[in-house]
Order: structure tokens, then sequence, then C-alpha cells
């Protein structure tokens, strides 16, 4: 919605290299409440406007068979009507004070994104509150956004082969950890959650306890605290969502699936197995995906490309999350070229990277790639608050993003050739293949038109 | 998963908010949102040049502008000018592609090529230590582009497969089906990248002459925002792109396109669907368009954000669908006015009817007082965010500078749309929101939804998704 209007929409700005941006930057307060909830704030006044994120750390892993994709729907379920604040009112209140919002769910955690101007902090303060405390759950909405759920669902993943495919992956890949599901769920899981389904879902994951709440831009902290005294703390802390027990069992040999769907290209996906955000490796993990795929003096895109000329496009996926997960490969191959061949074409150059280090310059130029790239998410105020939430929950310590760049820094090319040979293992592989099914291939009948 | 559309791939350029004004009747209220100033200088060659000095970060970033886009290319080549720019980085006459490649990645800059209708963007975003060598490479595929042979046929290649592949997915290429049944045989109509077959008609030598014709200074403008002082910056710039010459193209003939009269639906087969995406609309209107504030208002109202009519209808009170929007793309000539959504095969009907009827209620309700008001402070909060950045006030410098409007016009138009009353909102209603003539375009499944869509217009077309072209 609100992109509409953001017609100056930007795909990116950035920083590059060695940029002591951390210590100005990073100058968070920090206040805990009564009931546990987590107040992180920064005061900057470039802009008059606010981003106040919420992260509840709740997603589909503390879901179960059944209510696979409860997290995202609760997390619809969040702007339709509270105490104060009945359905409509939410949205209306923010809209019409010039705010907008937003919000999203992962494996791991629910983030409710707020934008304002700073006139209106207290406005926001009251809106988060209500529905934090006394969301209500009309049986008629819950029928209604089911159906936008469901919506949302095929065209992230029904019509959409890249979303498809990954759904199917991660399914194969992972057998015994929540992971296995995707966030937006399965169909029959969509159709059949009940309203005791949220109800139990909102008193096991939406305690404050569970929750950080970040504030950045045209504010003072100690106003933003005594707000989220006034507002949050009232809110009673219950017990947090009982720990993911199931830790995915070592895989122990190359899994392989195909999904044959009408299509005008075929696409691959390749999964291996890597450890958690706050496991070894995640830095090296990010260095690897720069050398393989970010830029086309990318390895992958420089071979399979642009010299081969097998595929349109090779990107490669890496997350930072609680438990392990994947870090994947997507190619779509060039009309008329076997998946095979594409994917044997990847190998090639995972085998180059685990026989030989790789020089300094390519090792810098990684670096220098990936520090821009997490300099860039500081740029505004929206993503600030993004990333601090982000390594918060997912790091453990929002204090950690001073040390990001020596994180990089620190990585040798001996660190790179040990991940390669370690994690790019065919037993520790899954691979996915979209075929297209013959009825797509007519596409050089002639274009009719009747009119 | 996100509760709303986060980015909607649109081929075009959705440009909404700069907006001409005629003179403004009040000066700013102070809490009405104004685009902060920047320099204006045109260098002796004829180049166009924009300055902004953001000091907070050691950043900068530059886009090159040329006042050629789409409509420039020839009939049965289209896509040449969207070629012709992503070649520029595909080898100059020092550097091989993959030098260029890699002496950008190594500085982790970020570098983008677009076309659009009206216009070419080149875009690079850096630090500002590595000021000398970030303007070394963008000036070398700026001035010196070579257009090997081989990469040329490459590039054209893995355009054509990229057409195939954005076909897989309803949503990247619905607006481009759109714009083709709604323009016809105006320059607007056809695809900005090509199709499958226009790309294969094209040269290296119409690439080269492309180039030659319209990336001179005199069609150019250069702006950059971020740390750095305007008088050097300016010295620089006059360094690296003094000795650049040549004269402005002569314009493309640009028809004032013909509005839809009565209803034309087109239906486009993909047999695989599970969910019909569509479009309505019709001509809207041009960057200069007086009214265009106004006409902000009222869209924001009526499909412009998440309490909007029109969402409020599909997607709040029915659930037929996970959102609907209504924008206006404004354009050199007068670009489309589109409604926007999509719904489960078996809501087709329902859905289609609904969109109509939100239409028609908008002609009949308008919009009170207080809806403009709340409508107003949506978009006087929105501006900062959308200015914050320094890749976003380069963009929005080039962006008014092509469209012909002044930071001072841009401003005025901030101030007086807030004075938008009711009968504003009524006379824009009446005149940019037809509800009796419209364009229809659905992509989905048409075994299940021909019959229904043929309901809509007296005579149905239908393509096949996997036809070439769109």
């Amino acid at each position: 919605m609100k992109q509409l209007r953001a017609s100056f929409a930007i795909l990116a700005g950035l920083l590059v290299c060695v940029l002591p941006l951390a210590a100005q930057n990073f100058n968070i307060q920090e206040h805990t409440l009564k009931n546990g909830m987590k107040v992180l704030v920064q005061e900057d006044p470039s802009i008059p406007n606010v981003a106040l994120y919420t992260f509840f750390r709740v997603g589909s892993r503390n879901e179960h068979e059944g209510i696979t994709g409860l997290s995202h729907f609760f997390e619809h379920m969040m702007f339709n009507g509270a105490k104060k604040y009945g359905p409509g009112q939410f949205d209306r209140a923010m809209e019409g004070a010039g705010g907008n919002n937003n919000a999203y769910t992962t494996n791991d955690m629910t983030v409710y994104q707020d934008w304002f101007p700073n006139s209106q902090l207290e406005l926001i303060f009251d809106l988060e509150a209500d529905r934090v405390q006394y969301l209500a759950f009309d049986p008629k909405i819950v029928e209604s956004e089911r159906q936008v759920v469901y919506s949302e669902r095929r065209l992230s993943v029904d019509n959409n082969n890249f979303g498809l495919l990954d759904e199917q992956l991660e399914a194969t890949a992972i057998m015994a950890h929540p992971y296995h599901w995707s966030v937006i769920g399965w169909p029959s899981d969509i159709e059949k959650w009940t309203l005791e389904d949220l109800k139990a879902y909102f008193a096991k994951g939406y305690s404050p306890s569970n929750a950080t709440m970040v504030v950045v831009g045209d504010v003072k902290a100690d106003n933003v605290f005594r707000l989220a005294e006034k507002y949050m703390e009232p809110i009673p802390a219950h017990d947090p969502p009982p720990p993911v027990r199931t830790v995915e069992p070592k895989q122990l040999g190359e899994r392989r699936i195909e999904v044959h769907k009408f299509a005008q290209l075929p696409i691959v996906e390749i999964g291996y197995h890597v450890p958690q955000a706050q496991g070894p490796d995640y830095y090296t993990l990010e260095l690897l995906q720069a050398i393989l795929t970010t830029g086309e003096s990318s390895r992958l895109y420089r071979s399979l490309v642009d010299q081969q000329q097998l595929a349109i496009q090779v990107q490669s996926g890496h997350e930072a999350t609680i438990d392990p997960f994947l870090f994947t490969f997507t190619i779509q191959p060039r009309q008329g070229i076997a998946p095979a061949k594409a994917e044997q074409a990847l190998y090639a150059e995972l085998d180059k990277l685990k026989a030989t280090e790789v020089d300094d310059h390519e090792l810098q130029k990684a670096k220098n790639q990936v520090i821009s790239s997490y300099y860039r998410a500081l740029r505004s105020i929206n993503r600030r608050a993004n990333v601090i939430g982000r390594y918060q929950v997912l790091f453990g310590d929002y204090h950690k993003l001073a040390n990001v760049e020596q994180e990089f820094n620190k990585v040798t090319a001996s660190d790179i050739q040990r991940a390669a040979n370690q994690y790019f293992d065919v037993n520790n592989r899954s691979v996915a293949t979209l075929i297209p099914t013959a009825e797509a291939r007519d596409q050089d009948k002639p274009a009719e038109e009747k009119q | 998963m996100n509760r709303k559309i986060v980015s909607l791939i649109f081929p075009a350029v959705v440009l909404v908010v700069l907006s001409a004004a005629a003179v403004a009747q009040n000066a700013a209220p102070a809490q009405v949102f104004q685009l902060p100033t920047f320099q204006r200088v045109k260098l002796p060659n004829g180049l166009t040049l924009l300055l902004l000095e953001k000091h907070e970060l050691p950043l900068i970033s530059v886009e090159l502008a040329l006042r050629s886009g789409s409509v420039t290319d020839p009939q049965g080549k289209e896509g040449l000018a969207s070629l012709t720019a992503s070649l520029l980085r595909k080898g100059t006459g020092s550097r091989s592609s993959e030098q260029v490649s890699s002496d950008l990645d190594f500085i982790g800059m970020q570098y983008n090529a677009r076309v659009n209708q009206d216009s070419t963007q080149i875009s690079a975003d850096f630090l500002k230590k590595d000021l000398d060598s970030a303007m070394g490479v963008l000036s070398d595929v700026v001035l010196h582009p070579a257009f090997p042979e081989d990469e040329v046929k490459k590039k054209i290649a893995q355009e054509q497969d990229s057409i195939r592949a954005a076909k897989d997915e309803p949503g990247q290429v619905l607006q481009l089906y759109f714009m083709k049944f709604l323009y016809g045989d105006h320059p607007y109509g056809r695809p900005a990248n090509g199709d499958e077959r226009s790309l294969a008609n094209i040269t290296r030598e119409d690439i080269a002459n492309f180039y030659r014709q319209n990336y001179t200074p005199a069609n150019a403008i250069l702006a950059v925002a971020g740390d750095f002082d305007s008088a050097a910056m300016q010295s620089k710039i006059a360094q690296i792109f003094g000795s650049w010459s040549g004269k402005a193209p002569a314009a493309t003939a640009l028809p004032t396109p013909k509005p839809v009269s009565g209803k034309r639906v087109l239906l486009v087969d993909k047999p695989d669907a599970t969910q019909t995406y569509f479009m309505i609309g019709n001509i809207g209107i041009s960057h200069t368009n007086p009214d265009r504030g106004y006409i902000d208002v009222v869209n924001t109202l009526f499909g412009g954000r998440f309490t909007s009519l029109f969402n409020t209808e599909l997607r709040i009170k029915s659930g037929y669908s996970y959102g609907a929007f209504s924008f206006f793309n404004e354009m050199k000539s007068p670009g489309p006015f589109i409604m926007y959504t999509f719904t489960r095969n078996a809501t087709t009907e329902p859905a289609i009817d609904k969109s109509l009827e939100v239409l028609g209620r908008l002609h009949k309700d308008g919009f009170t007082p207080d809806e403009l008001a709340s409508a107003k402070k949506y978009i006087n909060g929105s501006l900062p965010p959308e200015f914050e950045t320094t890749p976003q006030l380069a963009h929005t410098m080039t962006a008014l500078e092509l469209s012909g409007i002044s930071r001072e016009q841009f401003n005025q138009n901030l101030v007086k749309l807030q004075g938008t009353t009711e009968a504003d909102s009524r006379r824009m209603i009446d005149t940019y929101f037809p509800s009796q003539d419209y364009a229809m375009v659905l992509i989905g499944k048409a075994d299940e939804i021909q019959k229904i869509a043929a309901k809509y217009a007296p005579s149905l077309a239908t393509k096949k998704i996997s036809d070439p072209g769109f």
C-alpha cells in the first residue's frame, strides 16, 4: 500500500569499505519495563519522523502441525480491533495522523512497524498498548482475514514459482525442526485455524517480556521511556512460549525432489544446512555469499550467467536465524539449458572454492561488499530500527552491532575454504527442480488477438 | 510474509509525488514538508548539473538521466533504449566488461541503469572516499562504452529469457499487457524492455546509433547528492564531463493518447493460475498536470493507502484479496490511471463487480472534509521518509528536471494540495476517475473465468501467456 506514494522508491543506498560509523551511530539508550519489555531508543532528528518497531520473539518455529502459518495469521489479526480502537480503527487513526504501518513474520519473530510524524508519538503508544493488551477476535473478521491470508499465499507461493519451489525445498531439507514448513503455512491449516487457536497463541507469544521495542527518530529517549511506562508497563507479563525442543538431525545423504508445473522456464534450488546466527561461521557464510553471488564480478554470475550462459540469474540465500537453517542457491536456467547442466556448473564453482583459497583481492572485495551493505541498512530511520531489533532478537544483543565490521574483518581465506568444504558437501545437500510441463513449450506460436 | 505488499514489481516507473503547481495561494504553513534547496548549474557543453549537499554520512549518490526513453525505440525494435543502457557496463574503450564489474564491486559501489518510456537513468552510490574511482567507472561507462558484439548478443538472449521468466509471475507482466491494451499504437503501448521478438531485431549498429544520438550532454542531467562541497564537485564534474559533446536529439513526437471510450476487456490465459490478477483503468494525467496535488489527495482516499475505499471493500470487508490499490503513473504525455487487485478464481466475478461498484460509489458519495483532512495529513506525514537518503534526493532532482518542475513549484504544490476542498475533490472525481469507460486486463485461468470476463465488455479479446509479446 504505502509504496504507492513512495514513488521515489529507491533500490539502494550504501556505504562502502571500512567506515567508522558504528561509534557515531549506535548511541542507543535502553530501558527495561517492570513487565520485562525492553525499550531501545536512538535519537536522530534528521527528519521529523519516527520509526517504532515492536519485535515479538515468536514465529513459525513456535508452531506445530495443524497450526502452521498461525504466527503470520495472527500478525494480520493484530490490526483487526481491540478494546479502545475497534475493527478498522487502528489503521484509520494512524493514517489520519499522518502515520503508516506494516508488519512481517519470519521463522523466528513477528515484527510490527509504525512510521509517523514525531508529534504523534503518544497516539502510537496508545494504539500499540491497546492491541497488545486487549486484542479482540471477531469470528466474522477471522473468516474474512483467513481469505486475505490465503490470497497472500496464492500470490507468494502458489502462483510464484520461486516461492513454491522454496517451500518444497525447505520441507525436503528440514525433516524434523519446525523450519520444515513455510511461514505462510500449509493450505489445509490456513483453511482450518480456529478462534481458540488464535486465543491460545496470543496468550503464548504476546507477553511484553517476549518483546523488544525499538524507537528511532526525532524523539527524546526520556520521553519515549515515560510513555512506555505509562502505556506498556501496565500490561501483565506471562510465560514466554515453551522452548523449541526439536533439533534437526544430521542429513545423511543428498535429497532430490521435482516439481512439475506449467512454466516458461525451469528453476533449480539447492540447500545446504548451516548454523544459526549465534553459531559459528555466520560472518564467514555472509562472505561466501558475496564471493559467490554478489555483483556481476561474483564467481557464480561470471561462470553461469556470463561466461557459460547457462542461466538468466543465480542467487544465494543466507539468513540470520535462531536455529540452524539453510544456505540456498537458486538458478534460473536459460531456455533450452538442462537444469542438471546448470546445477553441475554450480558445483564446479563450489569445488574450486573448496580446493583453493581465495586471494586477498577477492576476499577484500567481498568484505567491502558486505560491510557496505550492512551500513546501507542503517541509512534511514526505518531500516536502522529494523537492524537494531534484529540484532537484539536474533543475535541476542544489539551491542553486537558495534562489532560487525570487526567480525567481517577477522575472517580469513582459510576460514572461507574450510567453511566451503564443511557445508557445501553432497551429503548435506537437498535439490529441488521445477520442471516446466509440456504444454508450456508452445511459445513460438504467433500471438492472436481476437477483438 | 508481510501484512501488506511491500514491493510490487511494476515495470513502468511510478512517478506520483512530483506535482506541478499553478501558483500557490498561501505561504507554506510551517508544518508542510518542503524539499531542501539544491543548486542548478548549466555547463558550457549543455549538461545540467544539480547539486545537493547532505553531510550526515560520508556518502555520495549520483544519478545521470537522459531525456530519451523507450518511446524513442523504432517500431519493431522495442527495447533498444533499454538494451543500450544495460550494455553500457559491458565493456568500454579501456575496460573489459569483467573489469568494469570488478572495479565497481571492489568499492562496493551500487550501479543501476534503467529505462522507462520517457527517460533513461543511470545511478551510482558510493562512499565519499571512493569518489575518484567511482566517478572514473561511471564516466567511463557513460562516455566510452564499446558495445562489444558478443556482449550485445548475450544480453539480447538473456533479456528474451527474462521476459519469458517474468511471464511465470502474473504480477510482473500484468501492467505490460495493460499498457499495450490501453494505449494500442501510442508509443506508451510498447514495452519499454522490448519483447521476445522485438529484441531479436536489434543489432549492435542500432545500439551504437542510439547511443550516439541520445547520450549527449545537452540531453543529460547529472544530479549529485551527499557529502561534498558544491564548488569542488562542480569543478570535478566539469573536468570529467566537460569534454563530452553533442547536441540534444530531436524530440520524439508524442501524440496525446486517446482515452478508451466504452468498455474493452482482454483476458490473458495462464492455465495454471489459481488466482485472477486484473487491472481496470484509463488514460490518466501527465507529470505537469496542474491538478496533480488534488488528485493525489483523492486517490489516497480512493485506492492509495490501506484504509482506502478500494482496499476496504476488496480486502478488509470481503477478504477477496490480499490488496487492492489504485494509482496514477504520471508521465510526459498522460500516463495511465490503474486500479489493481487479484483474487482466487472462484471470486473473480464478485471481485470485479465490487471494484466497479467502488468506482461508482466514488462518484455517488465523494469524500467528506474529514476524509480529505485525513488524506492530507497522511500525505504530509509520509513525505520526509521519501526524501531522507541521498539516492532518493538524487533521483528526485533528476525527476523534477525531467518534468520541467522547479523546486519552488514542487514545494508550492505540496502546500496547494493541503488546500484541497470538497469542490476540488468532486471535480477530480468527475474529471479523472471515469467509471463508465475503461480498459480491463485479466491474467488468469481462461477455463474458469472466460465467461465471466466476457460479461464486462461487448466483445472479449484473448491471448495466451505463452504467446510472445504482450
